[in-house]
């Protein structure tokens, strides 16, 4: 490894010798194997005023960086690895400060520019350019974002926060915080927006505002150590946050400290002798940026719930970082992501790390100063950019229960942690969906019940889609029942309309079948089970550690009813592999979401009796695993995945 | 954090156009030699190393400038008044375009800040020498060349090294290469009086009056005195491509209103023995353009003003000893005002102040016929406030010494010098940089190896450092006191070739150099341990080879007809040799330094004759980078700007007066030297000039 990695460099010093063609070229030293998604988007920052912020695409299936030609380049390379301007024939502006996803957009703060731009996570094309100016004509120059319940908060650095509507894409309010916010977070249903007074270095502010959501105004201010900036919380509403505190001569720097601010008191709830810059949230584990006086930047370890410090020195391998610009993790597999800016001024590297903190692979960030990463399962860079009517929203408004059956992704998507009950998985999955990450049914008669964020009528042809994971040769459909909030209670105890989808009347379609799964004596066993038809089997071990059975589940063993599908998985022995073949219409993560074929009609919902419900409108959503099918391998079961609800919009 | 513009350039100069069109000119009457105050100077004198400009007829300076530029040890490239005035040029900036070797970046208008580097040694290794006395920056070590106007400028050349006149001060030792800016001196033929008025005005708003009067109180003291004002709106329109859409803008907050007053005394105390005096005020008002995507926004001001007085006293005792002594005091305030800030207060406000006062000395001795030996002695103090928080309000004070020697036969020259640098400084606040000492050595020659061939070969080595400046040691966070000097030495290898019109009425002058540049400890801003704080270290190193060239030729077409042609061609290397090991250094280990062509050049080309003249002038560049990292995606477009001006003089009793229309940017190219300041397409304007 080592010899390879110091032959690459050689090879880059020698493409560097000649003006001409100076590639910087990647100093790979693995081959970038991402299977859990299609590839991550990488925000590189530019310089100030060069109007040069790029959006790198990354796709993992053929290890290369998105490019095209770009005709308006001068010169006789016209490669151009602006994946931003690829989509949409225009640059992303000057200085894109944050990039995020909320279910399937992607969004990014540009500040110099002082534009939000909202763009479709699998395709990067521009949804809505969203500009933030004063009444003056003042640039607010906004600065991170923040998701909760169908809004996204922006911060902004002229000291107020924008509410947008994630459906609509349109400012719906306006509110003040502190000076110069750096950053803000949501917990408990309130925003936390880190106050940096960073523009007046002798008096910087001290404060981090709360922001009660319902009223959007804000309620308190919670005095910390000067300087505030980086502000991150847990699914549990742990408020982490920097503090820089002012320049100190004596240092020639500034001296970072970590804070934790409880969302239940809105006190800070512990101060840590950590000198952090930056850092990142996952899970529970929050990675540090640490840097030592007198050199060597690291990045450390803690567990959010208690503050733990869980690895000092995170990277084993000896990998040392210029400048570490932004860190991230790919919530699927939990491999750490740490862009490099090196000096600012040539493009950045990313490196991956394992678990183990060990590096995967590095890349070229093919612009100047990434900070941001953020991943796409399911990507369409086929999508030249031909315009759909539909546009995209996250219809997520609720989760009322999550009731998986056992699964090789229970208790990780999302993640069990000890105390949680069912009621707090439930609300891990409503964050987990409205941020676009999967939540994982588990193996036949694994469910979710939803509520949307607005009632959604029935309108002529396709309504809505349940978003998923599946694409070509790897289906795992679950049925899709509807209902309308009848008694107007708000709540989903009206009667259920499956949607009858090109199975429903299949002769091989088994309703009323049953499902009893046993919780394993040990957690490392497999989950076995029987039917009512008198078959056996066991949801099998496959390379997930963690228990397969419902661990917040009181009761040692569970029966699960519903309509069985029939197997769609087959083993192509041409191809040597399984697959998973996708049904023709009608269910939920059988097609991929791009495709409409995973399009739902409401149209199609029916009485238990098999007639037409003939609905005018629904409130509630409840998927559920159709197939009960055990593949050899890493396959294991065929487990339903849900990542959100997309409604089409009507104009 | 300090907006830092990457460092670096543009294109390239024509220069001394000479000329055949010195008996034209007399014919007609262009540039009579006048009365002057001074004591005239014969060509022959030419190596004596008392050179004083003022006294001169224009013809004369004329050849002599020529005759210079042939023997001279080390390059130089001068432009006279009247080509000038042809080009179109109103800012010295439009005259350094035209020189070979140097890169000027020019944020574009009037208004925009304008710097030059000679030779890729970067802004702050070239001196502006205002009749004789450098005119300074020490907040920011560069001069914006944008505000200096050549309304009353008889002569600008551009020296190479130090030039190989060794009666100067020894500041104008003390830098890579220096633009020298001689204003009109007075001369009078038979009347006391002389004046010029001139009106310019064109696209944009442009507005440019001056007023120029010339004294004669005795045969001893004369005076004259200036006037000019500038005014342009310059909201020039310009595309602004943005992948596949381009929309049509206009330059915001591009105004600018100046003003300049000047008015010199000069003195002829004995034979031999002479004085001058300037007074000098500007001031200036202009916006700050720019150009973000998205967001048009511009409010940002500056608001600067600059009054100096500098004396100048020379004496030459005997055949054998002169003395030269100069002194100066000059007062620098600027304002800047932004009222998009985000701060508390919700603008940036900050006031500049900077002081500085300035004394020199140099003895001359001329012990035979063939040596000169001089001693000249500058000390000089700069001061700077700035109502900054916790700003530490520096002074710097520097004593330099530079012994040079010159040795002349009619066909060799040789000079050496050696420059011995002492500085101190102290601050109000915080801590001082460390003084520093040095020593620079230079050396040069100019051999003619053919008698009688007008050819000449020159060779010239030297030596030299720039001092950190304020911004560099003291700016915020950014400021490192302890930056040593950035050091640069310069070689160069040249021959010019001079063939005068003989039975052919044309005449030629070819001239080619060669050089090779080292940069190091570059002073450059590099991150430090996190992400807030930039400062300033000791970092690069450039390595730098070139190719300069240059042609000139006249001819005297029929009677009253004469068309000259001159033009040059650079072609420069100058990479980034920092580290080839180290990231991030390696990263850009042997890439072209910012906004530095590989191949730029310039020509223009006159036609005189008795109705209408005409001139034409091209400005070309090559492709560049507008970042350290020559990725393709921070190449810009090379490209061609072409002017023309068509004049005509008519003579009105004792009066003069020309008319002049000029196209510039005729082809109305789009394009942008300074990456996202766009220059303003095609141009017209119009001038009258009347002198009496």
């Amino acid at each position: 490894m080592k010899t390879r990695l110091s032959l690459l460099l050689l090879a880059a010093t020698m493409a560097a010798a000649c003006d001409d063609d100076i590639r910087w070229e990647d100093a790979a030293d693995g081959t970038p194997a991402e299977t859990t998604a299609d590839g991550m988007y990488i925000l590189c920052e530019g310089l100030f005023n060069m109007n040069n912020s790029s959006l790198s695409y990354y796709d993992f299936a053929t290890a290369a960086m998105a490019s095209f030609q770009d005709p308006g380049k001068a010169g006789s390379d016209q490669t151009s690895y602006d994946y931003f301007k690829m989509r949409n024939g225009r640059r992303l502006g000057d200085t894109a400060n944050d990039l995020q996803r909320y279910g399937s957009k992607l969004w990014c703060a540009v500040n110099v520019s002082s534009q939000v731009e909202v763009m479709d996570l699998a395709t990067g094309r521009s949804l809505a350019r969203i500009p933030l100016f004063g009444d003056d004509g003042i640039a607010r120059q906004p600065r991170t974002i923040a998701f909760h319940g169908g809004k996204a908060y922006v911060c902004n650095f002229d000291g107020t926060v924008a509410r947008i509507d994630t459906a609509t894409l349109a400012v719906d309010g306006i509110t003040q915080a502190g000076r110069n916010p750096d950053g803000i977070c949501c917990a408990a249903g309130k925003l936390y927006v880190s106050n940096s007074g960073g523009l007046d270095p002798q008096q910087p502010d001290n404060t981090v505002s709360v922001i009660d959501i319902a009223s959007f105004a804000e309620t308190r201010r919670i005095t910390v150590r000067e300087n505030p900036g980086a502000i991150h919380a847990d699914a549990d509403g742990n408020v982490y946050l920097v503090t820089r505190g002012r320049y100190d001569e004596a240092l020639a720097d500034y001296d970072c400290r970590l804070h934790r601010i409880d969302s239940r008191t809105d006190e800070v709830a512990a101060d840590y002798d950590m000198p952090a810059f930056d850092f990142c949230i996952s899970g529970h584990r929050a990675y540090l940026y640490t840097y030592a006086q007198g050199g060597g930047d690291g990045i450390a370890v803690i567990d959010t719930r208690t503050g733990a410090t869980l690895d000092p020195s995170f990277v084993k391998d000896g990998t040392s970082f210029v400048h570490i610009y932004g860190l991230a993790v790919n919530p699927a597999n939990g491999d750490l992501y740490v862009c490099d800016a090196m000096n600012y001024t040539v493009n950045g590297l990313v490196y991956c790390f394992g678990a183990d903190g060990r590096r995967k692979f590095t890349l070229d960030a093919k612009g100047i100063n990434p900070n941001s990463i953020v991943f796409s399962p399911r990507h369409d860079l086929a999508n030249d950019g031909g315009s759909t009517d539909a546009t995209p929203a996250n219809g997520i408004g609720q989760v009322f229960s999550y009731d998986p059956a056992p699964g090789q992704f229970v208790n990780q998507m999302p993640l069990y942690a000890e105390g949680d009950d069912a009621q707090a998985m439930a609300r891990k999955c409503l964050e987990a969906l409205q941020a676009g990450s999967l939540v994982s049914l588990g193996g036949f008669g694994g469910s979710i019940t939803m509520g949307f964020l607005r009632p959604v009528a029935n309108g002529e042809g396709a309504d809505f889609r349940v978003l998923g994971n599946a694409y070509d040769g790897s289906a795992e459909p679950g049925i899709v029942f509807v209902a309308k909030d009848e008694n107007g209670n708000g709540l989903p105890d009206d009667p259920w309309h499956e949607l009858a989808g090109s199975e429903y009347a299949s002769p091989q379609a088994d309703p009323g079948y049953a499902v009893t799964y046993r919780r394993p004596a040990s957690t490392a066993d497999p989950v076995p089970w029987t039917d009512n038809r008198g078959a056996q089997g066991d949801i099998p071990r496959t390379i997930h550690a963690q228990s397969y059975y419902p661990l917040w589940a009181e009761d040692d063993e569970m029966t699960l009813t519903g309509t069985r599908l029939p197997d769609n998985g087959a083993y192509d022995p041409a191809a040597a592999m399984w697959v998973m073949a996708a049904y023709a219409y009608g269910y939920a993560d059988n097609h991929p979401n791009t495709s409409a074929a995973s399009a739902l009609d409401i149209d199609w919902a029916v009485n238990a009796d098999g007639t037409p419900a003939r609905l005018d409108t629904i409130h509630f959503v409840r998927v559920c695993t159709a197939v009960n099918q055990q593949i050899p391998g890493l396959v294991g079961e065929l487990s339903t995945e849900v990542a959100g609800i997309e409604v089409v919009s009507r104009q | 954090m300090r907006r830092n513009h990457i460092t670096a350039c543009l294109p390239k100069g024509l220069c001394h156009l000479r000329g055949r069109l010195c008996t034209f000119k007399r014919r007609m009457a262009l540039a009579a030699i006048l009365f002057s105050i001074g004591t005239a100077r014969m060509a022959g004198q030419e190596r004596l190393d008392t050179t004083k400009v003022y006294n001169l007829g224009e013809v004369v300076v004329e050849e002599n400038a020529r005759q210079k530029a042939l023997r001279s040890t080390m390059p130089i490239q001068t432009l006279d008044a009247e080509r000038l005035l042809r080009t179109g040029a109103v800012q010295l900036s439009d005259a350094a375009k035209m020189f070979s070797g140097v890169t000027v970046k020019d944020y574009g208008g009037i208004g925009g800040l304008k710097t030059i580097s000679i030779r890729s040694l970067g802004a702050a290794h070239t001196a502006v020498a205002y009749d004789g006395i450098p005119v300074t920056d020490a907040q920011t070590g560069q001069t914006d060349l944008g505000k200096l106007s050549i309304g009353n400028v008889e002569r600008v050349s551009l020296t190479g090294g130090q030039g190989d006149d060794i009666f100067q001060a020894a500041r104008l030792f003390a830098s890579a290469g220096v633009l020298h800016v001689q204003t009109r001196a007075p001369s009078f033929q038979g009347k006391d009086v002389n004046l010029t008025a001139s009106m310019k005005a064109g696209s944009f708003g442009f507005a440019n009056p001056n007023l120029h009067v010339e004294n004669r109180w005795n045969d001893r003291i004369a005076t004259s005195a200036t006037a000019d004002y500038t005014h342009i709106h310059g909201a020039y329109p310009y595309l602004l491509h943005n992948g596949n859409a381009t929309e049509r803008r206009h330059r915001r907050n591009s105004d600018v209103q100046s003003g300049r007053a000047e008015a010199n005394l000069y003195v002829r105390l004995s034979e031999g023995q002479e004085a001058s005096a300037k007074l000098y005020y500007y001031q200036s008002q202009r916006g700050l353009p720019t150009n973000i995507l998205y967001n048009d926004y511009a409010g940002q001001r500056l608001w600067d003003r600059n009054v100096f007085a500098q004396g100048r006293y020379e004496n030459r005792i005997s055949s054998r000893w002169s003395i030269l002594a100069q002194a100066k005091y000059n007062r620098a305030y600027n304002r800047y005002y932004d009222p998009s800030a985000l701060n508390m207060a919700r603008e940036e406000n900050n006031h500049y102040r900077q002081d500085e006062y300035y004394l020199s000395a140099t003895v001359l001795c001329r012990p035979t016929a063939h040596w000169s030996v001089s001693l000249a002695t500058d000390a000089f103090a700069d001061h700077l406030e700035a109502d900054l928080d916790g700003f530490a309000v520096p002074t710097r004070y520097t004593l330099l010494n530079a012994l040079a020697a010159k040795y002349v036969r009619p066909r060799f020259t040789a000079t050496a010098s050696l420059l011995s640098t002492l500085t101190h400084e102290t601050v109000r606040h915080g801590q001082a940089a460390p003084g520093r000492q040095r020593l620079s050595p230079a050396a040069s020659l100019s051999v003619q190896p053919f008698a009688g061939q007008n050819l000449r070969i020159r060779l010239f080595y030297k030596d030299i450092f720039r001092l950190p400046t304020f911004n560099d040691l003291y700016y915020g966070q950014t400021g490192t006191r302890t930056l040593r000097p950035e050091k640069a030495w310069q070689l160069d290898g040249g021959i010019t070739w001079d063939i005068p019109a003989g039975r052919l009425p044309l005449s030629l002058t070819l001239s080619a150099d060669a050089f090779y540049n080292r940069v190091t400890d570059k002073i450059v801003a590099m991150p430090g341990k996190n992400l807030f704080v930039w400062s300033m270290m000791n970092i690069g190193r450039v390595d730098i080879k070139g190719v300069e060239t240059s042609f000139q030729a006249g001819i005297d077409i029929a009677p009253r007809i004469a068309f000259s042609v001159a033009a040059n061609y650079t072609w420069q290397r100058a990479l980034d040799k920092t580290d080839r090991h180290a990231l991030p250094y390696r990263a850009t280990f042997n890439h072209q330094i910012p906004y530095t062509p590989r191949h730029s050049g310039s020509a223009a080309a006159t036609l005189e004759t008795l109705w209408v003249s005409a001139t034409y002038t091209l400005i070309a560049s090559g492709l560049r980078y507008c970042n350290q990292y020559n990725s393709s995606e921070y190449l810009m477009e090379g490209y061609a700007e072409h002017s023309l001006s068509l004049w005509r003089e008519f003579r009105i009793r004792a009066c003069r007066l020309r008319l002049q229309a000029e196209a510039l940017n005729v082809g109305n190219r789009q394009y942008e030297i300074v990456k996202n300041y766009p220059m303003p397409g095609r141009q017209f304007r119009a001038c009258v000039t009347l002198k009496y």
